[in-house]
Parts: structure tokens; C-alpha cells; sequence
């Protein structure tokens, strides 16, 4: 299904569960699997120091400390690697965000697998950090592949997922991410339910809507979605068309529990905003922080819609 | 500082006296909890007082299921209880140099604490319920003799619950394709 995934990982515990995600992904797929650890901050411009991300403290870069971080890294995932003899390991120093999404363009991945967080922090914590990891958001919101967020341990194989929730808000990226659930769902033969969540206190204020009207915009909804998505679904019919009433990532997390969802689907921000522009605590990172199973951001049409879908090992001989 | 009771069965108390008006304005009040006090009166007390459901967005939808939670459940094993902490942490990189404070719920175990994300809500309902200390950590490190006695005020303690919640919910089981 996927030609080349990009591992970006902090190679911490608060990884693990993206690890093995990305692994189990790779092994079946027969994809090319490249795990990224970035691990510092150039001090200054040609500094021979860069501050380390965890400790804050300057450290001396040289190819053997790069080395050595490699060996730490074949270490950690020692046993996933029993699986992967062609797996590239790749440690370097910037800022992480940047030097993902620029692996991820330089070896034309088709997925970015990564855990949400730089930290293991305790929930109570996230309240004032930022809600999910800065890398994150940034690689979520920027990249031009999907980008595959696990912050929880995954109990269902991809291949056996059972359940796609992919959430529109009827803007382009929203089209994207629906167009990549939509094919994965077919190639791995799942349901597939398309769910909007009708934001009607953002939209009307404190106010609010009689019921009638509430119903009456649910309806359209619904059938904006109808006319916008099925003539996509070709000869596809194993689908659910869901639209709730609430705040959006509040919706989606209680839609995806209630149908034991086992990837949600949606794009970085939930208006028509330049990308740049949409601000943290957007949908996605309310989502991530909280959902069980795995989030996946697709904002770009690359990678999304490719004929025929995605990557196929050839059969061994 | 003045106080309310929160008692097991979900009522509050305002000096000695049951409060049957606006709970509102008792939300910077220090909390105190009654004896036999459990997660499941925490759902008491929404269900006495519908104007604090509105603190979370995810409160309505754990009522909804809450009629049809079992009536006694068991604490599951090795879960000592549940507690509230409130952490001061001063954080210096990355900078901007902040200090944060929060309050948490957590689980106990012999002493420990214990993350009770995996747990559906449901088996929570009768774990006993505990105000703890404020902790201190410094630039990440928590330091374990730095540990005071403090308050949680009424809002606190609803929000650093229904935070909490707002991570369980997860299906027990994978579901079945057709």
C-alpha cells in the first residue's frame, strides 16, 4: 500500500506505539521503511554545538556522536528491526519539524508515521502545554503526504481495521482526507463512515436555534454530503453518512468510540484557512490528544489519489 | 476559606446546610469531601446540579451512558483508588522560562500513581476518591519531598475530572466486518 514510510520518532518510550504502527505497516506493505530521530538545535550557524531537545544542554556534534545516537536508535528498536534488514536509520541535528517534512519531500514518502508527543507528559500537564506536540502540529498541518499520528497502543492490525471515520467539514483538505480514507477503505475492504460535526454554536453564537431549525440544517448537511461524496464512492457501498450536532472534535471523538473506529481520518484544520495560518488547537490535536486509535492528518492531494491506489508488492517468487 | 461539602450522594453543603439553588456561585469555594466520597458521586452531584454538566463538553454524553452503568462495580485489581494532585512545575526549556500549575486525576496504587486512561469510566465508578497534595517540580524533575498540603476549590476539582474523562471511552474490543 505504501511505497516509502518515514518513522519520525523521538526514540523514546512515547514513541513505542507509533513504532510499532510503522513497523507492522512496513512489513506488510513490503515498504521502504526510514526512521528519522532528530536530535538537537544547531546552537549558531556553523556552531560544532547544538543544545539537545531533551536535556536543554549544549552538546558537541561530531560524526561519531551522530554514530553513536544511530547505535542507541538500532538498540531501542532492536527487535522491530529483526523484520527489516533494509531499514535506514537516520540521525541528525536541526529542528524537527523542518528536517521531517524535509526527509519526507527528499525520499517522496507516501506516510509519515509519528507519535504525538516529544514528552511523556501526564494528561494533567497537556492542559497548559501545548495541547499535542509542536512537531507534530507542524509536520500535520505542512506535509504533502498523510501523516499518521499514534499516541496510544493500536489493538487492530491496519489490515484489519474494521472502521474508518473520516470527518469533512467540506473544504478541500476535508476532500483530500476523505479521498484517502475512501481508498484505503477499499483496498482493505472496511466500512467507511463520513461524519460532520454541525457547529452550530460557532456559527450562531450564544443564541442558539429552535429545533426545527437545528433539524432542518442537520438535514442539509447531510445532504450536501450526499451530493458531494457518494457520486465519488464509484461501486463502493460500505458506508456510513453521520452528521451530529456539537463541537466538532467533541463529536468526533464520541462518533468514533460509539463505532469502535480504528483510524480517524480528517484534514489539519477544520475552516478555509491557509495552512500557515490555523491555529493550535485545531480539531486535529483536540482529536489526537484524546483518540484511542490511530489519527490520521491528510491536508494535500498528494499521495492521496494515485491510480492504481498506493504501492503493490509484487508476489515472491 | 470558606468550603463546601460534597457528599457521596452527590449533594452539596454550604455551612451545614444542603444547597438547593444556583451551584455557580460556590465554584472558587474550597472542597471537602464527605466520607465514602467515589467517582460515581461525582456523576451524583451533575445530576443534582445540571449547571456544572456545562463545564465540559464531554460531561452530557457521560450522563447519557451513566443510567446504564452498572449500580456497584469493583474496584478493578490492583487500583488502590483515585486522587486528586495538583502540580506546581517551573519550566525552563523550551523557553519561554513559565511556571504552570494544574490540578490531575490520577489512580493510587501501594503508594504509587497510576495512569487510568486504559480503564472504561465505568469500572471507576466505585474507586474512593481522595484530595491530595500540591507537588513540585522543577525544569522536569518532580521532587517527592516537596509536597504540600493544599485546597481545590469546586472548579478544580470538576474540571481536572472532566478533563480527565475526556481520555477514556475507548472500545474494549475490535469490531467485526461484515
Amino acid at each position: 500500500m505504501f511505497e516509502k514510510i518515514l518513522f519520525a520518532t523521538t526514540a523514546s518510550p512515547t514513541c513505542d506505539d507509533a513504532a510499532k504502527v510503522a513497523f507492522e505497516l512496513s512489513k506488510k506493505n513490503h515498504s521502504k521503511l526510514t526512521v528519522l530521530h532528530v536530535f538537537g538545535i544547531p546552537t549558531r550557524a556553523f556552531s560544532p554545538f547544538v543544545k539537545d531537545l531533551h536535556t536543554g544542554k549544549e552538546e558537541m556534534v561530531s560524526d561519531e556522536y551522530i554514530a553513536q545516537v544511530i547505535a542507541e536508535m538500532r538498540a531501542t528498536y532492536a527487535e522491530l528491526l529483526k523484520d527489516h534488514p533494509d531499514c535506514e536509520l537516520i540521525a541528525m541535528v536541526g529542528e524537527p519539524g523542518t528536517e521531517i517534512l524535509r526527509l519526507a519531500r527528499k525520499i517522496d514518502a507516501n506516510l509519515v508515521v509519528m507519535g504525538a508527543h516529544t514528552r511523556g507528559d501526564e494528561i494533567g500537564a497537556t492542559r497548559h502545554r501545548a495541547i499535542a506536540g509542536s512537531t507534530m502540529q507542524r509536520v500535520a498541518r505542512t506535509a504533502r503526504c498523510p501523516v499518521l499520528v499514534v499516541s496510544r497502543p493500536c489493538i487492530t492490525c491496519w489490515s484489519y481495521f474494521a472502521n474508518i471515520v473520516v470527518s469533512t467539514d467540506f473544504s478541500k483538505a476535508a476532500d483530500n482526507a476523505f479521498a484517502f480514507a475512501l481508498n484505503v477503505a477499499k483496498d482493505i475492504g472496511c466500512r467507511l463512515h463520513l461524519f460532520h460535526a454541525l457547529d452550530l454554536a460557532a456559527e450562531t453564537g450564544a443564541g442558539g436555534l429552535d429545533q426545527t431549525e437545528v433539524e432542518a440544517r442537520l438535514a442539509r448537511a447531510r445532504k450536501k454530503m450526499e451530493e458531494r461524496y457518494i457520486p465519488k464512492m464509484g461501486d463502493f457501498d460500505n458506508y456510513l453518512i453521520e452528521v451530529w450536532e456539537g463541537s466538532p472534535y467533541v463529536e468526533i471523538l464520541k462518533y468514533a468510540r460509539e463505532n469502535k473506529a480504528d483510524l480517524i481520518a480528517l484534514s489539519h484544520h477544520t475552516r478555509e484557512v491557509d495552512p500557515e495560518q490555523a491555529l493550535i488547537g485545531s480539531t486535529v490535536e483536540q482529536v489526537v490528544l484524546r483518540s484511542a486509535c490511530p489519527v490520521l492528518s491528510v491536508n494535500q492531494p498528494d499521495k492521496v489519489d494515485v491510480s492504481p491506489y498506493g504501492y503493490r508488492p509484487q508476489p515472491q517468487q | 476559606m470558606e468550603t463546601v461539602l460534597l457528599r457521596s450522594d452527590g449533594t452539596m453543603c454550604e455551612d451545614g446546610r444542603r444547597l438547593r439553588g444556583d451551584p455557580l456561585p460556590l465554584l472558587g469555594r474550597a472542597v471537602e469531601l464527605g466520607e465514602g466520597y467515589r467517582l460515581r458521586s461525582f456523576f451524583k452531584l451533575l445530576l443534582a446540579y445540571p449547571d456544572l454538566v456545562r463545564l465540559s463538553p464531554f460531561l452530557p454524553g457521560f450522563l447519557e451512558k451513566y443510567p446504564g452503568w452498572p449500580e456497584t462495580s469493583p474496584v478493578p485489581f490492583g487500583l488502590d483508588g483515585l486522587r486528586l494532585d495538583k502540580t506546581v512545575e517551573m519550566i525552563g526549556h523550551p523557553g519561554p522560562p513559565r511556571l504552570e500549575i494544574y490540578a490531575s486525576l490520577h489512580g493510587t496504587s501501594g503508594g504509587d500513581t497510576l495512569e487510568i486512561k486504559p480503564y472504561p469510566v465505568e469500572t471507576l465508578l466505585d474507586a474512593p476518591l481522595a484530595l491530595g497534595s500540591c507537588l513540585h517540580k522543577v525544569f522536569g524533575d518532580p521532587f517527592e519531598d516537596m509536597a504540600f498540603m493544599t485546597v481545590f476549590c469546586l472548579f478544580e476539582c470538576i474540571e481536572a475530572i472532566s478533563w480527565q474523562l475526556t481520555f477514556h471511552g475507548s472500545p474494549m474490543e475490535c469490531a467485526l466486518r461484515r
